[in-house]
């Protein structure tokens, strides 16, 4: 029921044209004070990030850090009441929800792109997403070098594809492409060694690891390739609540509650924290 | 609706060349597959009326089973599932050095779907202009595979050059399916163009009319080949 009302709510943003909520300058803090409950925009499958857990509750690393960001929420604003209201929002419609205010607050994995920032305001980034390559480990493959005489897949369409052709460029390297149409068929591929890499987008390995009959055998590999900063999604014109946000995510970074967030979530898979990801949270580190 | 039409986003690199492309993948494919549809088809329905009861059965075995079970499931088990059943260095080798792997799976797997539906036409066919020749023709010392090559066939085929047509168009389209294994064919293409330039109603609509002209095409080719060899001639010369 509640998915239904948040699409037909999606639907008529958009013919609105997100108009009614954005206009009002911090609309959120109003209607926080007003109704006590903050709705929260969360992802049902995006493995480890946000995602429902075996409880049927919504969990993960993004989750976590906006638990934190709530609790500054109720210090700041002495509303130590809120209810939290969960809200599962998709690829598709997660931006029309902020956007039109039926999300105050979107936990999930948003790339923080200029196009997205003339709709809605991104919080400092959470985590930093990056090409690389998802490869059975008795391949030996570990650098974009050893791709050469290789079958590689990508996901037809996405934008791997054309890092893909820049780094087989760039390496004079010959390789095979093979087109899968989904993450799925790119899991298939490489463990049935129909291709020898799955490059893609690594936010996707994750879960796709998870699901492996084999996950023992399976690992990410590879130079981070691009530069894709996540962030949480708040409606435009909420300078307060805006603040309160980077604000919050700020004091994390510098106390190192962010790392400790992070380890929790990723470790299990593998991953640490990478180089762009702490220059980003060392950027947002202002001082008090 | 509020949509931005932009029509000339089509005629930009490298979009054109894409479009141009899946249009290649897409014959490739529709007649790669129908030259193993009919080749197979031929034998399976000529099979069925054989006098043996032996051959019977395996070609009404093959018929059978291919007609019933999706084209797309198919298509998948040629892909995903009959490399691993075959010894580990064969099904690498099928998965990995055959020369293009994806394109011949399709053409194997859509070729033997519509094969299995064109060896029922020509069952039809030969007994439409009489199982009972076969006797006739074996009475004058032909033997029974020259019977259907040189009698039966020949008058079979004519009769079922309409129903042959829809086969030929029905895997025109369904060259579309293989999509789902990695073949960029015009299907593919036109979703590769929406990925990339969010205009994916003006790529459809394109395909569109490109498979509309195949269809037609390919309708008038089998006309002018129906009127040259097939029944209307015969109608013709009768009438």
């Amino acid at each position: 029921m509640k998915q239904y009302l948040a699409k037909a709510l999606a639907a008529a943003g958009l013919v609105l044209g997100f108009s009614a909520a954005a206009q009002e300058v911090d609309s959120v803090i109003k209607k926080l004070q007003a109704s006590n409950t903050i709705t929260v925009g969360y992802r049902e499958t995006l493995l480890p990030t946000s995602y429902l857990g075996d409880d049927k509750k919504p969990t993960g690393y993004a989750i976590d850090m906006c638990l934190r960001i709530i609790d500054e929420v109720k210090t700041e604003l002495k509303l130590p009441q809120i209810k939290i209201n969960y809200v599962p929002v998709n690829i598709q419609n997660r931006q029309a929800l902020v956007a039109n205010g039926t999300v105050d607050l979107e936990c999930g994995g948003t790339v923080n792109t200029f196009a997205r920032n003339k709709q809605v305001d991104f919080s400092p980034v959470s985590y930093v997403a990056a090409s690389q390559m998802l490869v059975l480990k008795s391949s030996r493959i570990s650098k974009f070098d050893d791709l050469n005489g290789k079958i590689v897949a990508i996901a037809t369409g996405g934008s791997s594809e054309p890092e893909l052709k820049h780094i087989i460029a760039a390496n004079k390297l010959n390789v095979r492409i093979v087109n899968v149409d989904d993450h799925a068929a790119g899991l298939i591929a490489v463990e049935s060694r129909r291709v020898d890499a799955y490059f893609n987008d690594n936010a996707a390995f994750f879960s796709l690891i998870k699901q492996s009959k084999n996950p023992s055998a399976l690992v990410v590999v590879g130079p981070e390739y691009g530069y894709s900063p996540q962030g949480f999604m708040v409606p435009k014109n909420n300078p307060a609540f805006l603040w309160i946000v980077t604000h919050a995510m700020g004091k994390m970074f510098k106390s190192g509650e962010a790392e400790k967030i992070f380890d929790k979530w990723f470790k299990p898979f593998g991953v640490q924290i990478g180089p762009k990801l702490r220059a980003a949270w060392e950027t947002f580190s202002y001082p008090e | 609706m509020n949509y931005n039409w932009d029509w000339g986003v089509l005629l930009q690199q490298p979009y054109w060349g894409w479009l141009w492309s899946g249009l290649g993948w897409t014959l490739l494919i529709s007649l790669g597959s129908w030259v193993i549809a009919l080749s197979v088809g031929i034998s399976a329905g000529i099979a069925r009326c054989m006098p043996n009861r032996a051959i019977q059965i395996v070609a009404s075995v093959y018929i059978e089973v291919f007609r019933n079970i999706p084209p797309l499931v198919q298509l998948f088990l040629w892909y995903f599932v009959f490399p691993e059943l075959l010894p580990d260095a064969l099904g690498l080798w099928i998965k990995r050095d055959l020369p293009n792997p994806e394109y011949v799976t399709a053409i194997v797997g859509l070729g033997l779907f519509a094969g299995a539906r064109v060896a029922e036409q020509i069952r039809a066919g030969i007994a439409a202009v009489g199982i009972h020749l076969l006797p006739a023709a074996l009475a004058t010392g032909l033997r029974p595979l020259q019977a259907f090559r040189l009698i039966l066939l020949p008058l079979g085929l004519r009769a079922v050059f309409g129903p042959l047509t829809s086969e030929f168009l029905i895997t025109v389209k369904m060259s579309s399916i293989s999509l789902t294994i990695g073949m960029l064919e015009l299907t593919a293409q036109s979703r590769h163009i929406e990925n990339y330039t969010f205009h994916g109603l003006e790529a459809f609509a394109v395909a569109t009319v490109v498979y509309l002209l195949l269809g037609l095409s390919v309708t008038g080719l089998m006309r002018v080949i129906d009127r040259r060899f097939g029944a209307a001639k015969y109608r013709r010369a009768s009438s």
